[in-house]
């Protein structure tokens, strides 16, 4: 078993503080969602984690290995794929090849192939546009694509940033519903989002980040009713409601 | 038709040269203005190894591109790694590995003048190969022309094949796009580059060899005037685009030679380029951008 474990994490940018002193831990099988307003340093902990941005202090362990300070290539061979904000598909390239290329640490042409017909039936249309550009996919379909190529890497723990960013509600949906399918194949997810109702419908365990800090931390119902959450994400007519309700 | 065998040679010279120059500026962002001068270094070690031990012909080819290959890689692990690292954003980088490589290019230049006493031209010793003229009525065409065509338009194959369909290639072709997510698929940008330097490197060699062999002798400033040759074929074709060079290459040969035709030869660079500056008016992205062709 093996979970990624960050102690004392901090993420400076010059003077900017965007990550204060976070512990967290996340296994195989389960979602983590980090909740947090736009600003609140969610992308700095995700790039933190993979080696995008330096750590000011801190450690971030994976099994038995620390791979603070690691480049983001060794850290995805380690088996931890970062799903970025706005999917970041290689536009020019076909569907397949993007997929392709998220395979590049699994050489097998045969893996690849059997991989790549489970990652269709999953997300059944990208088998229709395979040969098209990336960049001509609408959101959600560029955001299926964006975990198809996580998934093609064989990751043990996928990190996803924001993955309902400018998606309409009924696609909202239908990626959460992927994500919490993607937990079930054994693979472990941190999820940041901004979008606290669609993370709540998949997460297993919830983290408030707030100003670079985290501020609460429990199970979905917990922090659910929690009048910080209600306010801070579902708005101020959310808190008036929950109190009315006996 | 004579003249048609001629320019479809000095093109294909010109395309192995400017293929290496696109492939690093089109993927890697580099534009290394030292690509002339390892061309150049190519045909020293040509001069020195058939001078000294008297090597075959294939063997000088594969060391000329093996010698070039390294040194690109050398200055690409020397320099331009180092000016990646230390740039805020990729215009800096840019620029920075403008004024860098034009830095290594004088080095360069300076050492092979020593080595060849003194600006002298130089070339392979006469025995290392021997050209062979075949006659078609009255048109000549020799063994050398041969092999620089058939390995001018192999390779631009051989390239365009193995950047659409390679792991290396597509993986050339996202990091071309978007280097940092690149990096979170596991490639690592330091090796792939190296790859592409090292193959940008070898067909300048292989371009330098056959060029000296093809003139008998070639002098230490031939670089440059092929730098500005290639810079050209390459705007012209579409920055990155193999296809493009290929066009490009064979667009400035035969311009070249149709001026020389009619004119007295004093004027061959300045209607040649005149004719590029008029293409790029009417199509400025080039004749085939990148992203229409080959790096789809
Ligand atoms: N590259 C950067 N340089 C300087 N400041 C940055 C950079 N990236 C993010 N920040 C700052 O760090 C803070 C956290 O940003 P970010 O991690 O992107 O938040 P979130 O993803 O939660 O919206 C913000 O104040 C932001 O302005
Ligand atoms: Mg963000």
């Amino acid at each position: 078993m093996s979970a990624l474990v960050l102690s004392k994490v901090t993420v400076r940018y010059g003077g900017i503080v965007a990550v204060r002193n976070v512990d967290l831990e996340v296994g195989d099988n389960e979602i983590l969602a980090v909740l947090g307003a736009n600003g609140a340093g969610k992308s700095s902990l995700l790039k933190g984690v993979v080696g995008l941005a330096k750590l000011g202090s801190g450690t971030v362990k994976w099994g038995d290995h620390d791979i603070t300070g690691s480049a983001p290539y060794q850290i995805a061979r380690r088996g931890i794929v970062l799903v970025p904000e706005g999917r970041r598909v290689f536009a020019p390239l076909t569907v397949e090849e993007n997929l392709l290329i998220g395979a590049y640490t699994q050489k097998s042409k045969t893996w690849q192939k059997s991989r790549i017909s489970h990652v269709f039936s999953m997300f059944p249309v990208l088998a229709e546009r395979r040969a098209k550009s990336a960049g001509l996919l609408s959101g959600g379909e560029q955001q299926m694509l964006a975990f198809g190529r996580a998934l093609m890497a064989n990751p043990k723990l996928i990190l996803m940033d924001e993955p309902s960013m400018g998606l309409a509600p009924v696609i909202i949906d239908s990626i959460m519903q992927s994500v919490a399918a993607i937990a079930k194949e054994g693979i472990g997810v941190l999820m940041v989002e901004q979008n606290a109702a669609a993370a709540l419908e998949v997460a297993h365990r919830v983290v408030i980040l707030d100003r670079g800090e985290i501020i609460l931390r429990g199970s979905v119902d917990e922090v659910r009713s929690h009048p910080l959450v209600l306010e801070a994400f579902l708005g101020k007519a959310a808190v008036d409601r929950e109190k009315h309700i006996p | 038709m004579q003249q048609v065998i001629n320019a479809l040679t000095l093109g294909s010279i010109y395309l192995l040269f400017s293929l290496g120059l696109t492939l690093a500026w089109g993927t890697l962002k580099v534009l290394n203005l030292a690509h002339g001068a390892v061309f150049v270094f190519a045909s020293l070690i040509g001069f020195l190894v058939t001078h000294k031990f008297g090597l075959s012909f294939p063997l000088v080819v594969g060391l000329g591109m093996l010698g070039a290959g390294l040194l690109t890689l050398l200055i690409d692990a020397i320099v331009f790694k180092r000016i990646r690292q230390i740039s805020r954003d990729e215009r800096q980088a840019e620029l920075l590995m403008l004024a860098a490589s034009l830095g290594v290019a004088a080095i360069l230049a300076s050492v092979t003048r020593n080595l060849t006493l003194e600006s002298h031209n130089f070339g392979l010793t006469p025995q290392t190969f021997t050209t062979i003229p075949y006659f078609f009525g009255p048109i000549r065409v020799t063994n050398m022309q041969f092999m620089i065509v058939f390995l001018g338009v192999g390779l631009v194959v051989a390239l365009a094949l193995w950047i659409r369909y390679s792991r290396a290639g597509r993986a050339l072709r996202a990091l071309a796009y978007d280097p940092a997510t690149c990096g979170l698929m596991g490639v690592n940008p330091t090796s792939l580059s190296a790859i592409a330097m090292f193959i940008a490197g070898a067909m300048a060699g292989l371009a330098g060899i056959l060029l000296t062999v093809y003139l008998g002798a070639i002098g230490p400033e031939a670089g440059d005037s092929l730098m500005l040759k290639a810079f050209s074929i390459i705007v012209l074709g579409g920055v990155g685009s193999v296809w493009g060079a290929l066009v490009g290459a064979m667009f400035l040969a035969a311009a070249e030679s149709i001026v020389l035709n009619f004119t007295a030869g004093g004027y061959v660079d300045a209607i040649a380029f005149g004719m590029i500056i008029l293409v790029l008016l009417i199509r400025p992205r080039g004749i085939i951008p990148a992203e229409k062709a080959d790096r789809v």
